[in-house]
């Protein structure tokens, strides 16, 4: 027990332990742990994703899917020939890609929150019922999970989006149909081995029903292996999102989705004339996804050791 | 977190996102370097005039065109050299076929004109309509009965005999085959029969030098949908096919053109080498390689590394590949018009069912599109001008009526006149309009679909939501695959509420108001402004007397421009890059169904 108080900050089978630690002391703990926020990733989150996406009302300078074609291609302001009105150039209709770098994010957001929070959902309900009943259950369960791995993932992407058509929703839909194994995987092996413990056998004995056992008693204890698991699937559902975008499989035009700015100019990206067209959403989303990494690195050091990287 | 895990992270999300931005494409074979000009005898090389037999119609004026010889080329009087091997990179085709009746009409011209030719060429210089295998031609007085004289001395490759007036019925034939894709096995069964026996019968062999199609429905221009520049009937060797079958085709196809087939790998290339002795044209190169190339740059990059000859390049990478010394060509006449259907316009007198069985399907009054003052709005949105200027560099020309143009019959210089008056840029008058018709704000659904030789589509569909935007109207835009287009739009006669982008050819009018404006099976969408356009079309069609056909057709146009039919945009020349050092001259008449035709005349550098 004690070593499992050290890696869940709030188990609930630990509740009485961290009642009698002093108030003080947690808030020391947190303030201690905030200093040890890897910056860099915070910061480019920050600027580049949580508040474009929940400001783009308000900072973004144009209409993001409208545009003037006299104002095409025009370059970044560092560049000769660009101008401050388009920070970031424009693309090939004229929208400001600054704008749509800025709309972009949110639907970067949206797509990454709605997705991961449902797979997840999905994947920890059937992973924890997996590992708490076992027999055919488990195996009915695992088998599905080995089928949704075994599934080339761009792939099924691009059949189910040209069945359904390409919309927000769709994209989600693939993403995940194709997550929510991995979440399955990770409770069914957490709960195999919370299920033995202890105050499991106690709940069972003092009368408690399998439901409630399995999320009043397991799930708190598997819960901070899945969100680091969620943490480090941000930057792939946003990188995945981007290619069935980029592929013409994802989000519908004119809406501003990174992978498919990416697409819009990917002839021009070697040419002086529309470079930037590509490669800025380009690097936002390297940028998004490299901080996603690293916060989840973190996240993995800080909540589950056991999962450390040497 | 160490410094090394965390270049690897940098590493690994680079290496992510290049993955994303290439879309993961296969890189292309590196081709080879290209093969150095060959002396080659003089003789052969020297320009040969063209058959000096110019067509005599005896009985009727094709409006079309008139028969003539082949204008000499220009720069291939100097040409002493022969080329080596020339590489022309372009986009692989939907269908890498040898059959052109299996395929649309552009791929089948770009794999199959090479090797094989029709009964009728077509000018490089001016696009007319020339004598080709046929010497002359003429028709009867009602355009049932179409006579062809053949030339008597061609030989098909590969060995297999003299071609005869016996390989007309059964190339024609095949056609109209069950699995026959290609552009015109529609207007092919309706002219000369539903199955391939049928054309054996209507098309008959009056001796080894003759044959005659009798047509099922007069038609005033039979030898315009037998020739080149529809490029759908070329000539295969009947004798072959009774031999080897459609494999022997598929193999190495026998034909009658200035290239003769060598190999193909598919995604790859398609080869040919040069027929020495050919009646039109013996090439100025020893080899002609289409090299199949789906990435712009790559194309591109293969041009400025001089491992092609001459590349489909996009307008946008224009300005780089003169950077790097290469230059840009164009057709000589327009190869493309670019236009804006406005959906769910439909006859009401033609009524039809719904094919599924489903109820909304072709007229339905309460279509907002069916009200001239919203047609007329969408067209005072649109700023064609800015569309040419920014999104074609300037090169289109004024594209007033689908599917008319100055140079072919039925056109009205009116239109011309009053294009700016009754069609100008005015987006006050629109959203006037539309306040009027009480469709303000109306819900329309903009479908943006690519389209080979046209890739500014999705940027002008792009520009175009703006534009119906900023006058009030409710737009929504789908990008939607040409084929789903097809099916799930214009075929079933359910373009209601939806405007989509569509380019043409340059070809006779009534083709165009066939597939556009004609209602019922015999047409596509079906757009019609008036009930007045089937009878117009039917008597332009089937009028031998070019003075009816052209009245009937500028009637047809004059209910078209003045009840905005549609939204035209612009006509464009076709473009191409060529590699100075390496080619000398290009000329090639661009009203084909594809960039790259006349290849046999195109001359290396001296």
């Amino acid at each position: 027990m004690a070593a499992e108080d050290r890696t869940s900050p709030v188990p609930a089978a630990a509740q009485d332990t961290e009642a009698l630690q002093p108030e003080r002391s947690r808030l020391s703990l947190g303030l201690s742990e905030m200093r040890r926020l890897p910056w860099f990733p915070v910061v480019v989150l920050l600027v580049v994703l949580v508040i474009p996406a929940v400001f783009a009302n308000q900072i973004a300078p144009h209409d993001p899917t409208r545009g003037s074609l006299s104002s095409r291609l025009q370059p970044p302001v560092w560049q000769e020939g660009g101008n401050s009105e388009h920070l970031l150039g424009t693309d090939k209709v004229g929208r400001d890609i600054l704008t749509r770098i800025i709309y972009g994010s949110r639907i970067s957001v949206i797509i990454a929150l709605i997705a991961i929070v449902v797979s997840g959902i999905i994947g920890t309900a059937l992973g924890i019922t997996a590992g708490y009943w076992g027999g055919w259950v488990d195996a009915l369960i695992m088998r599905l999970v080995d089928i949704s791995l075994s599934i080339p993932i761009i792939l099924l992407g691009l059949v189910l989006v040209a069945a359904l058509g390409p919309r927000t929703s769709t994209v989600i839909g693939v993403i995940v149909v194709l997550l929510w194994s991995r979440y399955a995987r990770l409770a069914r092996g957490e709960t195999l081995a919370v299920r033995v413990q202890d105050f499991v056998s106690r709940a069972q004995v003092a009368g408690s029903g399998h439901i409630r056992i399995m999320f009043k008693h397991i799930l708190p204890n598997v819960f901070n292996s899945l969100v680091v698991l969620a943490t480090l699937q941000v930057g792939f559902v946003i990188i995945l999102e981007s290619t069935l975008s980029f592929l013409g499989a994802g989000v519908p035009r004119p809406n501003p989705a990174w992978g498919l700015m990416v697409a819009d100019g990917r002839e021009l990206v070697a040419s002086e004339k529309g470079w930037w067209v590509s490669l800025l959403p380009g690097m936002a989303i390297m940028l998004v996804v490299l901080s996603m990494n690293l916060l989840g690195d973190w996240l993995r050091d800080r909540l589950d050791p056991k999962q450390r990287q040497v | 977190m160490s410094k090394i895990a965390v270049l690897i992270a940098v590493a690994l999300t680079a290496a992510t996102v290049t993955i994303v931005g290439c879309g993961g494409a296969v890189e292309q074979p590196a081709a080879g370097v290209a093969t150095q000009p060959q002396a080659s005898d003089a003789a052969t090389a020297a320009p040969v005039r063209p058959s000096p037999l110019p067509a005599t119609p005896a009985v009727t004026i094709v409006a079309t065109a008139t028969p003539r010889p082949t204008n000499t080329p220009s720069a291939a009087q100097a040409v002493t050299d022969l080329g080596g091997r020339l590489r022309i990179a372009s986009v692989p085709p939907v269908q890498q076929l040898v059959g052109s009746w299996l395929g649309t009409t552009t791929a089948a011209n770009m794999q199959v004109r090479p090797f094989s030719d029709p009964l009728i060429h077509t000018d490089r210089f001016d696009g007319s309509l020339v004598p080709g295998l046929a010497t002359s031609w003429e028709a009867n007085e009602d355009g049932t009965q179409w006579t062809f004289h053949l030339r008597d001395d061609i030989e098909f490759q590969h060995g297999w005999g003299k071609f005869t007036a016996h390989d007309v019925p059964h190339s024609t034939g095949l056609i109209v085959k069950e699995d026959a894709i290609a552009s015109d096995t529609g207007i092919f069964r309706e002219l000369f029969g539903n199955t391939y026996d049928d054309v054996i019968n209507n098309v008959v062999v009056v001796d080894d030098n003759t044959v005659r199609y009798d047509v099922q429905v007069p038609n005033s221009i039979v030898d315009f949908f037998i020739s080149a520049q529809q490029g759908n009937l070329f000539m295969y060797s009947k004798a072959q096919f009774e031999a080897e079958g459609l494999d022997g085709y598929e193999a190495r196809p026998a034909g009658v053109g200035p290239w003769q087939f060598e190999e193909r790998t598919l995604d790859v290339n398609l080869l040919y080498s040069r027929v020495p002795d050919h009646y039109r044209r013996s090439p100025f190169f020893e080899e002609l390689e289409w090299v199949l190339i789906p990435e712009e740059n790559t194309r591109l990059a293969q041009l400025k590394t001089g491992q092609v000859q001459i590349g489909e390049i996009s307008r946008e990478l224009h300005i780089d590949a003169v950077g790097s010394g290469l230059e840009v060509v164009q057709s000589q006449l327009p190869s493309l018009q670019v236009t804006f259907i406005i959906g769910g316009v439909y006859n009401p007198e033609a009524g039809s069912e719904c094919a599924d069985g489903g109820e909304r399907c072709f007229y339905q009054p309460d279509e907002p599109h069916l009200d001239v003052r919203v047609r007329e709005a969408i067209n005072r949105a649109i700023n064609r001008q800015e569309i040419n200027e920014q999104l074609f560099d300037g090169i289109g020309q004024p594209h007033v009526v689908w599917g008319y143009h100055p140079a072919l019959p039925g056109w009205n210089s009116r239109w011309l006149e009053e294009h700016e008056e009754k069609y100008g840029f005015d987006p006050e008058r629109a959203r006037q309009l539309l306040k009027e018709s009480g469709h303000e704000g109306y819900k329309v659904k903009l479908l943006l679909t690519e389209l080979p030789g046209v890739p500014e589509m999705i940027p002008m569909g792009e520009a175009t939501y703006t534009y119906l935007t900023n006058v009030g109207i409710d737009v929504t835009s789908e990008a939607v695959e040409w084929s789903t287009y097809r099916a799930d739009y214009y075929r079933p006669g359910r373009t209601h509420g939806t405007i989509a982008a569509s380019r043409g050819t340059y070809r006779p009018a009534e083709i165009t108001v066939r597939s556009y404006n004609r209602s019922g099976p015999t047409g596509f969408w079906r757009t019609s402004v008036d009930p007045r356009t089937d009878t117009l079309y039917d008597l332009a069609t089937r009028s031998m007397d070019p003075v009816v056909k052209a009245d009937a057709l500028r009637e047809l146009g004059d209910l078209k421009f003045d009840l905005y039919s549609e939204a035209p945009i612009v006509w464009l020349p076709a473009q191409l890059v060529i590699d100075p050092r390496e080619v000398g001259e290009y000329v090639w008449p661009g009203n084909i169904n594809a960039s790259f035709t006349h290849t046999e005349y195109i001359t290396p550098a001296q």
